[in-house]
This record gives structure tokens, sequence and C-alpha cells, in this order.
């Protein structure tokens, strides 16, 4: 798991609010890839836009993820 | 001169002027005090007196049969001297190019006047609205790189209240005569009904009073000024200046609309104030073939925290922050933000939409006249201007590393449940055009047909644009007043 400015006491809050089913914000030098944290990054265009949740991401922003959709 | 009915009898004045001005908001007064200082005599005629009064207040209520339009047609415009800039909030912008274009994807658009027509009375403009003249135009202060937005900055008005900043000068002025508490019922025409003899006005008790001038402007809001022409049917079945049936049909407002919620990256000084207003460049608006509009993204800074429990505290917050729910709690029971956490704000233009208008009710006032009947009516070109925009800025945040969006549900799903606000800018209901088949009014803002009638305000707007209206307003009153002194003087 790669997560890039998320040091460790945010990786934890972050999971135990996943975990007990809440949505996590991307926030900067935070947990900007919080979104979707079980994938490897670098499989996505770049230069494309996903919404997450609602949030409008570029794909620099995000790690794999099953539920994106680009626009 | 002060003519209060509600406080003297007048049982004589000189009835007649060079121009009778019917309202006494911000249009009013402006073209009141330019037609005076140019030496002309006016008579201005105010309904209301000079502080709210429900009395007054009560002639504006109505009925809207369209979309939801809240309670702004009885409580949003102020029915007294100075009118609604009793309550406004002062920001000013400059229209754009594009708005004044015929724009082949908008139907009814294009202006019979360019820009520079009214350019000219900006300096002037600004003095009067307060304003340092050095913010009025829209700039792109900080240019984004290769960006489909251009970052706008508005001008502020203090605000300019025009009932008090002008009383003086209003009332002692040997040019103007100043009526309070007169309402204007009726305008009598000739036996052709192309001149305009004089008009009828009534106090609240019942008194009445006649006028008569050379040249007579309706500067009432877009909504009286409409269904003031509506309700004058006594020679005229269908109101004066509806010979096209344009009176009361392209009511205009400026959308107010959720575009979501915004994490800023606040290291980026782009935000060292807080804020940034976005327009969309014309040719964004150009290529997606949508509306303009402002979009003002304010976000929070961070509050520091303090006290022994201030680890505590911060891993609170921090917790609360990870969430959208535990986020939306904490906003609901305390003043509470994230860092970076901010709102995208909108003031979006409408297109002009024949169905969107303003009729009158069979209930009457307690003047005899007909109420306002609004149906308010939002297009598929409306919603397609805000979800574009909304989608547009969202991209654009993004791939310049500014800002993330949440975009709200209803406007990824498109599925019609948009909740449109209005800013109170009534607009376009006695539109400007270039011929007579196509608006109640000329470029000169004369109505057409009649040689002597105008209207001031933004019920002229052939189009709403995407700025906050009140500076055009004057604007178009110092050309009206200029052109009504020219025509005198010739």
């Amino acid at each position: 798991m790669n997560t890039p400015n998320m040091n460790r006491r945010h990786f934890l809050y972050t999971a135990l609010l996943s975990t007990l089913g809440f949505p996590c914000l991307p926030s900067f030098g935070k947990s900007a890839t919080g979104v979707a944290m079980n994938g490897d990054p670098g499989d996505q265009d770049t230069r494309a836009f996903y919404i997450i949740d609602g949030w409008v991401l570029t794909g620099g922003d995000i790690n794999a993820s099953g539920r994106r959709e680009r626009v | 001169m002060i003519f209060d009915l509600n406080k003297n009898y007048i049982s004589h004045f000189e009835g007649s002027y060079d121009v009778c001005v019917c309202g006494g908001g911000a249009a009013g007064i402006v073209l009141a005090l330019e037609l005076a200082n140019r030496g002309r005599k006016v008579a201005l005629i105010e309904g209301g007196g000079m502080g709210y009064d429900e009395k007054s207040q009560a002639i504006y209520a109505g009925e809207s049969i369209g979309s939801e339009y809240y309670n702004h047609l009885q409580y949003c415009r102020l029915r007294y001297l100075g009118g609604t800039t009793n309550h406004w909030a002062g920001r000013c912008m400059t229209m754009q190019p594009i708005d004044f274009e015929k724009r082949d994807y908008l139907d009814l658009s294009g202006w019979p006047i360019p820009k520079s027509d009214l350019d000219e009375y900006l300096n002037q403009t600004l003095k009067i609205l307060d304003i340092d003249e050095k913010l009025a135009d829209i700039k792109n202060i900080t240019p984004l790189p290769d960006s489909s937005f251009i970052t706008a900055w508005s001008g502020r008005s203090a605000p300019t209240r025009f009932g008090q900043k002008y009383l003086k000068e209003l009332s002692d002025h040997p040019k103007i005569d100043l009526f309070l508490n007169v309402n204007v019922t009726d305008i009598q025409l000739d036996e052709n009904h192309r001149h305009v003899n004089g008009i009828v006005a009534k106090g609240y008790g019942g008194r009445s009073l006649s006028f008569s001038g050379n040249n007579y402007v309706l500067s009432s809001g877009a909504i009286e000024n409409a269904r003031f022409l509506l309700n004058s049917d006594s020679q005229l079945p269908n109101g004066i200046g509806n010979h096209s049936d344009y009176v009361g049909r392209c009511f205009m407002e400026h959308f107010n609309v959720d575009l979501g919620r915004v994490v800023a990256d606040l290291d980026n000084k782009i935000w060292q104030n807080g804020s940034l207003e976005l327009f969309p460049s014309e040719t964004l608006a150009r290529e997606k073939e949508i509306g303009t509009g402002v979009l003002s993204i304010s976000v929070g800074g961070e509050h520091p925290l303090h006290g022994r429990l201030k680890v505590f505290k911060e891993f609170v917050r921090d917790s609360v922050c990870r969430s959208a729910t535990l986020t939306d709690l904490s906003q609901k029971m305390t003043h509470f933000n994230c860092p970076g956490d901010g709102v995208i704000s909108t003031l979006i233009e409408q297109e002009p939409n024949k169905k969107s208008r303003i009729t009158l009710s069979n209930t009457k006032d307690s003047l005899g006249l007909r109420q306002v009947q609004l149906n308010w009516q939002i297009s598929d070109f409306d919603r397609r201007t805000i979800r574009t925009l909304g989608f547009e800025v969202a991209k654009e945040l993004a791939r310049l590393d500014l800002a993330r969006v949440k975009l709200p549900e209803y406007l990824i799903e498109d599925d019609g449940n948009y909740l449109f606000g209005a800013h109170c800018h009534q607009m376009g209901t006695t539109r400007m055009a270039q011929n007579a088949k196509d608006g109640v009014v000329d470029s000169n803002c004369k109505v057409f047909g009649i040689d002597n009638l105008y209207v001031a305000g933004s019920s002229v707007f052939p189009t709403g644009g995407g700025v906050n209206p009140t500076l055009t307003i004057v604007q178009l009153s110092l050309r009206l007043a200029g052109h009504i002194a020219g025509k005198l003087s010739g």
C-alpha cells in the first residue's frame, strides 16, 4: 500500500473511519489519497478526471478503485 | 422640496415637470439628480416613505406559481426611498462584452447597444456607488495557466444606501420635487395612444394627485415596471407597451445554487485572501454553449487550538475532518470548519425565456391595482449551464491542484432535483430590443410607439449576464438622463 502524504496517525484514523463506514475526504497534506487505499498508484491517466464519492479528482489523486467514473 | 402625502395635505403644487420619474430606487434617484443637474425640472415620485412601512411594503405582495421563489416577491424588494439598495450587499461588476452579443446558442440574446455605450459612464457610476475605481472592472488579476476560467475581482460598494446618501441633495435641489407615499396608479395616453398626457397617483388615504410632464420614466424595479404597464389597461386592454406581448415576459434572475464543497490547498498563495472569484472564459461559454456567471469559492483558514487539551482537541478535529458525515454533523451543532474547507457560491446567468413571466392576478392591493403573479420558469439551458459550470470548475481546480471539489448529488445524477435559489436580481420584464416586435423599449429605453414614456432599471436588460446588476442599472440611468436631457434641449 502506498500512502503518500499520510503519516501513521492519519493512516490509522482513516482506516478506522473507513472500517466504520465513513467516507473519507481528500485533504491536502493529510490524506489526499484517502479516497482509495486499496491498490497501487500510477495506473491512472493523470490528465483525466474521475468522480469518487462525489469528489472530482485527477488520475494522479487516486489509487486503483472499482468505483471511478471518468468525467 | 419634499412632499410627503402621509404628513401634508397637498392642495397645490407645481404639477408640470420636464420629467416625472416614478420610483425612487437607485435608477430613479440617479436619473432625477442627473436630469436636475442638467437644469431640468423633475418630479421624483416614490410610493414609500423614508423608512420601512408595512402598508407600503404590502403593495409588493403577489403570488408565485412557477419555480419556488420563496417570499422574494414581497420581502427581497424594499418599498421606500432608496428602494432595494436599502439592503443590498454592495457587490458590483461590469457586464462583459459577451453579455451584449447575440449568441447563436442563446435564444433572445443580444443587446441593441454595445458595452462601450455604458463604459463611458463607468467612472461616474463608481463615484455614485462609492467604489474605488481600481476595483471596478473584471480583471484577470491572478491569471491561471491555460485556464478556461479567469480570476474575477468585484468592486465593493459601501454598500451605498441611496435614500440616506442622496436625501439631502434631493430635498435641497431647486429643480427636484420629491414626493413620498405617492403611488402612481394610472398612465393617461392621448387619443392615438402615442403620447402620455399625464399620470395619476394616490396616497394611502385615498387622496389623488395628477402629474403632467414632457417625459415620464418608470423606475420601480423589474416586477413593478411590468405590473404598472399591465395595470394601465384603461385605454389599451393588454396594457401599455405590450404591442408585442413582451411586457412581463422573460423574467430573469441570477441562480444561487449549491455547487458543492471544497477542500483547498491553503499552502497555495492564491488562497491568501481566503476566497477566489472565477468567471468562465468566453471560450468556455461558447464551446459548451452555456451562460456565464461568477463562482465564488471561500475557504476557511486553520484555526489554532490552545490549552492543555490541545493534543486531544487536535485529535478530535482531525478525526472529525476525516469524515464527511462527522464533519456535517459537527457543522450542524457548532461553528466548525476543517482546514481548507470551503463552499462554492454562485451567481449564474438565466436565459431569457418567454414562458418565465409576470402576469396579473385578480387580487387587488389597497390602491386598487391588480397584484402580480410570477411564473418563474427554468429551462434545460439553465440546467446545462449550472451543471457544466459545476463540473468544469471542479476539474479546473483539480487540474491546477488548487482544490478538490465534492459535487452535490443532484448535479452528478442530473436527476432534475435542482434546488434553485435566487439573488433577488429581477430582470428582463420590459426588455430592450432593436425592433418593436422583439421587445418593449428601444435602445434609448423609450417604450416603442409612445414618444415620451421611458423605462429605467434592470427590467430593460435583454439578458442578465453573470454579474450583479446595480452597477449596470446606474450606468443605464446616466445614459438615459443624457438622452432625455438632449431631447429636451433639441
